[in-house]
């Protein structure tokens, strides 16, 4: 059946707007990061007059932006890797046994993804000044304090993520293993993850955006010594001045990684990797 | 090489009652037979291979392959090898990882695995696959990569669970002879299940039939045909499959279709004081009479013409009960559906009698 050409209309125009709406931020930013300061703090311009690439130099002196990015990076791929790990095995025995608790462990890593982050940003505060005073180890503000965090919001999705995806390679294929001779650590190790790289890859990816964009425990959790980028971005505002346009090119710099991370997402989600394993 | 016993074993799984999916199964496999293990669905045929592969646990009696006790050893430490329905290639190794990849667990030298995998690439006809990974194959490609993982082992045993019931109709007739021509040269002590009894027919030393996880019988195939041991071989063994009902004994004869069978002489002692028997006869031991002989009265309902002959199926007054028979008849001059037909047994002694309740064989 042919769609009435109202239709197509509203339709194209719907998508325009939507399209613009989407693109305009990003225009003003990449615009912006290449404007001098003076043009930033005069009227808005649609065209920058003048073209400069010196916010991209600048960004870096203005503030500690490569500190920033040395915690960020530490903290987001600490926090993917660990998750990435323990979401592997606990992931691999829900999916491959049958044990006593099985289901209610299922349920509780669920039901923690029930409830807003916020309410867990005062307990986890105490519970680490607490562990602090009783042992020594400095949590708030410390790298490691801060992987736990995020190692917090990413293990529950990730273990679901991973067992429905193990759930799809079929278990034959373990069981090939055991009959050519592997041990249980081997046919993970051999079979199973060589397998399930797609998911292990989406896994770890959304373990490290989720690290590497988030503020509000940031915010709390971090000291001078351990901000990251998404709180370091701030330190551009100073009392006199706010550089609007070194702003804009560290924000597009600090996104990099995560569009990358997007590309190399996308590039395995579509690879299907288990064609041809069976029948 | 070796010998398989299964000594009373047992597989029950926790339930209330527990559901005994392999019952007390005692079988002895010999050095080199090619065993078929047939059933329906749900029969166990499956349950006791994996018992025997060690994916699947003894729950009651023993399993030994060779001198040695497996029961309890987990499937690396038992030699076999097995080709799985699904075929399960390890879907990012290449054929040649494939099926090399049971000797580089054992660490056997790389030059060694090189040259074992050809050959069994050589053997299946696999050379120029051998870099392609399995989604790159057709189905029989993959079916044979299968095989090959499993004759590079060079294990004690080969066990093979349905291989063929992934592959069409014409390419599993292929296989399934090649199979068979593979299993005689290579002379490796086999395990093959299947629910397709013309699988079990044609490649099978001996052939063991199981229900409800109990063993039914087990013999070669002709003896499995010829002598079923009860009523349940008989009708499950056969295709198309035998005519068996139970019918009042007058006498030493039955009544089929208004006309009066005298049971063999040998079966008549068997079933003296018994009420009723289990008839059976096969549908190439029925043959059409001219309509002036008495005979077998059926009412012919379907013809299906094989070529060389033809399957006439049609219904037969059984004690005031239609029942539906099926006769092999020549491929020329079949009867039409509508039409009546006189059935004579060919030969008196080809009817098989089986106990009403138990099922059991009335005459050895």
């Amino acid at each position: 059946m042919r769609e009435p050409r109202w239709f197509q209309w509203v339709r194209g125009v719907g998508l325009c707007l939507l399209t613009l709406f989407t693109v305009i931020p990003l225009y003003v930013m990449v615009t912006t990061s290449v404007k001098p300061l003076s043009d930033v703090q005069d009227t808005f311009q649609w065209l920058p007059s003048v073209l400069t690439l010196e916010p991209y130099v600048d960004m870096w002196s203005t503030v500690r932006l490569a500190d920033y990015f040395v915690n960020s990076a530490v903290v987001s791929l600490g926090a993917a890797a660990f998750s990435v790990l323990i979401a592997l095995f606990a992931a691999y025995a829900i999916s491959r046994y049958r044990f006593r608790g099985r289901d209610a462990f299922r349920f509780t890593v669920l039901s923690t993804q029930m409830f807003p982050g916020i309410l867990f940003l005062l307990p986890l505060y105490l519970i680490y000044a607490t562990v602090g005073q009783a042992t020594g180890i400095v949590l708030q503000g410390s790298h490691i304090g801060l992987i736990i965090t995020y190692l917090t919001f990413s293990l529950p999705f990730s273990i679901w993520m991973l067992v429905s995806y193990f759930d799809s390679i079929p278990v034959d294929l373990d069981e090939a293993a055991y009959i050519d001779g592997a041990g249980p650590v081997q046919t993970l190790w051999r079979v199973v993850i060589p397998a399930a790289k797609p998911g292990i890859a989406a896994v770890s990816i959304y373990a490290f955006m989720t690290a590497w964009g988030e503020t509000l425990f940031a915010s709390i959790m971090t000291d001078s010594d351990s901000t990251t980028l998404a709180i370091g971005l701030r330190d551009y505002s100073t009392q006199s001045t706010v550089y609007w346009n070194e702003v804009m090119s560290a924000s597009l710099v600090v996104s990099i990684p995560v569009v990358l991370g997007f590309l190399a997402l996308q590039r395995y989600l579509v690879q299907g990797l288990t064609a041809g394993a069976v029948k | 090489m070796a010998e398989v016993e299964y000594r009373a074993a047992t597989r029950a799984y926790p339930s209330t009652p527990p559901v005994r999916a392999v019952d007390s199964l005692d079988l002895e496999i010999g050095d080199g037979e090619f065993l078929v293990l047939v059933g329906p669905s749900g029969s166990g045929k499956s349950t006791a291979l994996r018992m025997l592969a060690g994916l699947e646990d003894v729950d009651e009696g023993g399993i030994s392959i060779g001198s040695a006790d497996v029961t309890g050893t987990p499937p690396k430490a038992r030699d076999i090898a097995m080709v799985f329905q699904s075929y399960a290639l390890y879907p990012h190794m290449t054929v040649g990882e494939n099926m090399g990849f049971a000797l580089k667990l054992r660490k056997t030298p790389k030059d060694v695995i090189r040259r074992k995998v050809a050959e069994a690439a050589d053997l299946l006809d696999l050379r120029e696959y051998l870099d392609r990974k399995p989604r790159a194959l057709s189905g029989g490609q993959r079916q044979r990569v299968a095989m090959g993982r499993a004759i590079v082992r060079d294990p004690s045993v080969f066990l093979m669970d349905e291989p063929l019931s992934n592959l069409d109709a014409k390419l599993r007739v292929e296989t399934r002879a090649n199979i068979a021509a593979l299993q005689r040269k290579l002379g490796t002590t086999t395990i093959y299940v299947t629910h397709d009894q013309v699988e079990a027919m044609t490649m099978g030393d001996r052939v063991a039939v199981l229900d409800g996880g109990v063993l039914q019988q087990v013999a070669a195939p002709r003896e499995l045909y010829d002598n079923p041991a009860n009523s349940f071989v008989a009708g499950f063994i056969g295709s198309p499959a035998m005519n068996l009902e139970t019918v009042p004994l007058r006498g030493d004869s039955v009544s089929l279709g208004g006309h009066r069978v005298e049971l063999p002489r040998a079966a008549q002692a068997a079933a003296r004081g018994l009420d009723e028997v289990t008839f059976g006869v096969r549908p190439e031991s029925l043959r059409p009479v001219s309509a002036e002989e008495d005979g077998i009265r059926m009412d012919v309902e379907l013809v299906e013409e094989l070529g060389a002959d033809a399957l006439v199926i049609g219904s037969v007054d059984v004690s005031g009960v239609a029942k539906r028979f099926t006769v092999r008849t020549d491929g020329r001059g079949v009867p039409k559906a509508g039409e009546k037909l006189n059935l004579v047994l060919r030969d008196h002694e080809e009817v098989h009698l089986f106990h009403p309740s138990t099922g059991q064989r009335l005459v050895a």
